[in-house]
């Protein structure tokens, strides 16, 4: 039995994890960085310990620093969330044998999926099959030159080690395969430590859907049906839904077993996710396993009504399984739309700062999964996803009424965001058709407009109401100090119609 | 008591002046030669009720700079302002692009290659040099064709917003 958890993560995904463990009655021990001090996980853990700098090699990577804390503030286990030491499994063996329970997968699954090479053997032991490839790292850029001629163009450079889209490069042609050699190397190497990469066939226009699986340790496993993830940007997923629109009882029972087959020749437990890739012709190929909690993960909780966070810590702690794959049912559809501090009018540029003003949306069918809060700055060390939205509707389109309903609720300023792209997606024709694949925004939405708000009526609102605003606070128009008898100041107004109701 | 206020704003590359005004009950903004009430309220720092014929907008503004970030109903605009009784700055308009440009990076991050040496001929949108920022990495490009005339910054070298890395000319 547990009693206290450490998460060793940040942002939205360890506010997640500490509400999970706060309802099963766990007590919870937050790291952070020295940027982080302020960070809302490190506000809502019963207990918070500091790392070190803000970089995340000295800190949310630290195995020895967060080992050294979990022993000090003697915890029972350690709940990795994703990205940083999710899939590292030097620290999951570390954890145990430390005498604390590491709440995922054991270091010898995540060693035979985490390796892409090897899973793809594996799969291909198995009967899945899997997306043309090479089936060892290619170590120069002639191997790569040569491969890549027997393969086919275009290709993927994939970093061995990698998830995420880290360390990964499309090349078209002969000509761009050494700068892309280049970059996907040292992006994998900055990302996992080992730049080693291995090429793959890309498939023109494929979908990507992945299962969710769940295993005890007395061998049970069960597939919580599909998400498909393919509106990605640079090989990032933005949008991901459940159910995939074009999954039908069988094929959803078909890929469902061959993702069971892949996690059980592992010998697996806990949650993890069987990533697919779809053709046209919905043949489906193994891509990859993520030995981990998804980003995406809401998704699934809310159309087969499992909290999987909870799941994680219950199997974790040696329960057995309440599920058969017969007890699972799929109600109604859920999308996620990841927002993020980025400028999509200024290609995607990150967009760290302080958050000045904060309001989220609410009503039914609507979920927000944050990190952030009103007055905190987004630090410059870390990825730039800020929250994750979801909605839940009786089917998809009234999932997708409630996002675009909810988007335009989510309010955010001093940062940019990518909340109005994300909208103009869920606005597009082919997105509400279902008709989607992993190059959906690089062929609508590529390059998207510097002035993709159309101006019109409400851009000379915004003008009146920044008029307004300057004009009342005397910074421009009035005097220093104000009026207190001025009609412009607008509050004191409010004050007025106050008193008079 | 002040009753009047007046700003140019620019809209759609149109630079447009709103007058407002305060008549007694009521205020009136003057856009050209449209007349719109106003009902508008500041219900709390920063945010603005602004009701127009029956319409309710929600207004967000935040300033930064010369800037205003302003959201009208949740969606996104910039909105530059200028009081028409400011003495204007010299003409400092933008960077003619017959002269050197310079590439700078919008965002805080670090360096991590250079793609170019100075003297390298680049063409308009070449990647110039690479810089991380929040785990990504992300190319910078030229902006104009030419040749590169210095460089200031060097690899791994930490660089702030809005710093110039280096010249085209």
């Amino acid at each position: 039995m547990f009693r206290k958890v450490l998460i060793a993560n940040r942002g939205e995904i360890a506010v997640r994890v500490i509400r999970a463990a706060r309802e099963l009655g766990l007590s919870t021990v937050a790291v952070y960085s020295e940027c982080d001090r302020a960070a809302l996980h490190v506000r809502m853990a019963d207990e918070a310990y500091l790392l070190g700098p803000s970089p995340s090699r000295e800190s949310y990577l630290a195995m020895d620093k967060i080992l050294r804390i979990a022993g000090s503030a003697g915890v029972d286990a350690i709940h990795p969330g994703y990205g940083f030491l999710a899939e590292n499994a030097e620290f999951a063996r570390r954890c145990h044998e430390a005498g604390i329970c590491f709440v995922g997968p054991s270091a010898r699954s995540m060693e035979m999926m985490g390796e892409k090479i090897a899973a793809r053997k594996t799969a291909v032991g198995v009967g899945v099959p899997v997306v043309p490839g090479t089936e060892k790292p290619v170590r120069d850029v002639q191997e790569a030159q040569a491969a890549a001629v027997r393969i086919g163009f275009p290709i993927l450079i994939k970093a061995a080690a990698g998830g995420g889209g880290k360390g990964m490069r499309l090349v078209e042609g002969p000509q761009d395969l050494a700068s892309a050699w280049r970059d996907a190397q040292s992006e994998a190497l900055a990302a996992f430590g080992d730049s080693a990469v291995y090429i793959e066939k890309y498939l023109e226009r494929p979908r990507h859907i992945e299962f969710q699986i769940l295993a005890d340790r007395f061998g049970n496993v069960i597939h919580l049906g599909e998400r498909e993830c393919s509106i990605q940007r640079r090989h990032q997923k933005v949008i991901e839904e459940c159910p995939s629109p074009l999954m039908t009882h069988e094929l959803r029972q078909q890929m469902g077993e061959a993702a069971v087959r892949i996690a059980r020749s592992c010998g697996y437990e806990n949650a993890g996710t069987i990533e697919f890739l779809m053709d046209a012709q919905r043949k489906f190929y193994f891509l990859e396993m993520n030995t981990r909690l998804q980003v995406e993960h809401p998704v699934t909780e809310l159309v087969a009504g499992i909290d999987l966070v909870k799941e994680q810590f219950k199997m974790a702690r040696g329960d057995r399984l309440e599920l058969c794959q017969e007890d699972v049912r799929w109600r109604g559809a859920a999308l996620e739309c990841r927002i993020c501090a980025e400028d999509p009018e200024n290609q995607f540029f990150p967009s760290p700062g302080r958050i000045s003003f904060l309001r989220t949306p609410a009503g039914p069918g609507v979920r927000d999964d944050s990190g952030i809060y009103e007055g905190w700055t987004v630090p410059v060390y870390y990825d730039p996803l800020l929250s994750k939205l979801i909605t839940f509707g009786n089917d998809r389109n009234e999932a997708i009424a409630r996002m675009r309903r909810a988007l335009r609720e989510y309010q955010v300023l001093g940062i940019k965001t990518n909340l109005h792209f994300l909208e103009s997606i869920l606005t597009h024709e082919k997105f509400i058709t279902g008709e989607l694949s992993t190059d959906f925004i690089g062929r609508y939405f590529q390059p998207y407009p510097i002035h993709a708000i159309q101006p019109g009526p409400l851009q000379e609102i915004a003008a009146i109401g920044a008029s307004l605003h300057k004009g009342i606070m005397g910074n421009e128009a009035t005097p220093p100090g104000g009026d207190p008898e001025s009609p412009w100041k607008l509050s004191g107004r409010l004050e007025a119609m106050r008193k008079k109701s | 008591m002040k009753k009047k206020f007046s700003f140019e704003v620019v809209i759609s590359k149109n630079t447009e002046m709103l007058r407002f005004e305060w008549n007694g009950d009521s205020s009136i903004v003057l856009i050209g030669d449209r007349q719109i009430r106003l009902d508008p309220i500041c219900y709390s720092n920063n945010c603005y009720s602004l009701l127009i014929d029956g319409q309710s907008f929600d207004i967000l503004v935040h300033e930064a700079n010369d800037t205003c970030q302003v959201l009208v109903n949740g969606k996104p605009f910039e909105v530059v302002l200028r009081d028409p009784k400011r003495l204007r700055k010299g003409s400092g308009s933008a960077e003619d692009s017959a002269g050197p440009m310079s590439v700078s990076t919008p965002m805080p991050g670090k360096v991590v290659k250079l793609l170019v040496q100075v003297g390298t001929a680049v063409q308009e949108g070449q990647g110039v040099v690479v810089v991380e920022a929040m785990k990504m990495q992300n190319e910078l490009k030229a902006p104009k064709s030419g040749v590169v005339e210095k460089i200031l910054v060097e690899e791994n070298q930490p660089v702030n917003a809005g710093e110039s890395l280096l010249i085209v000319k």
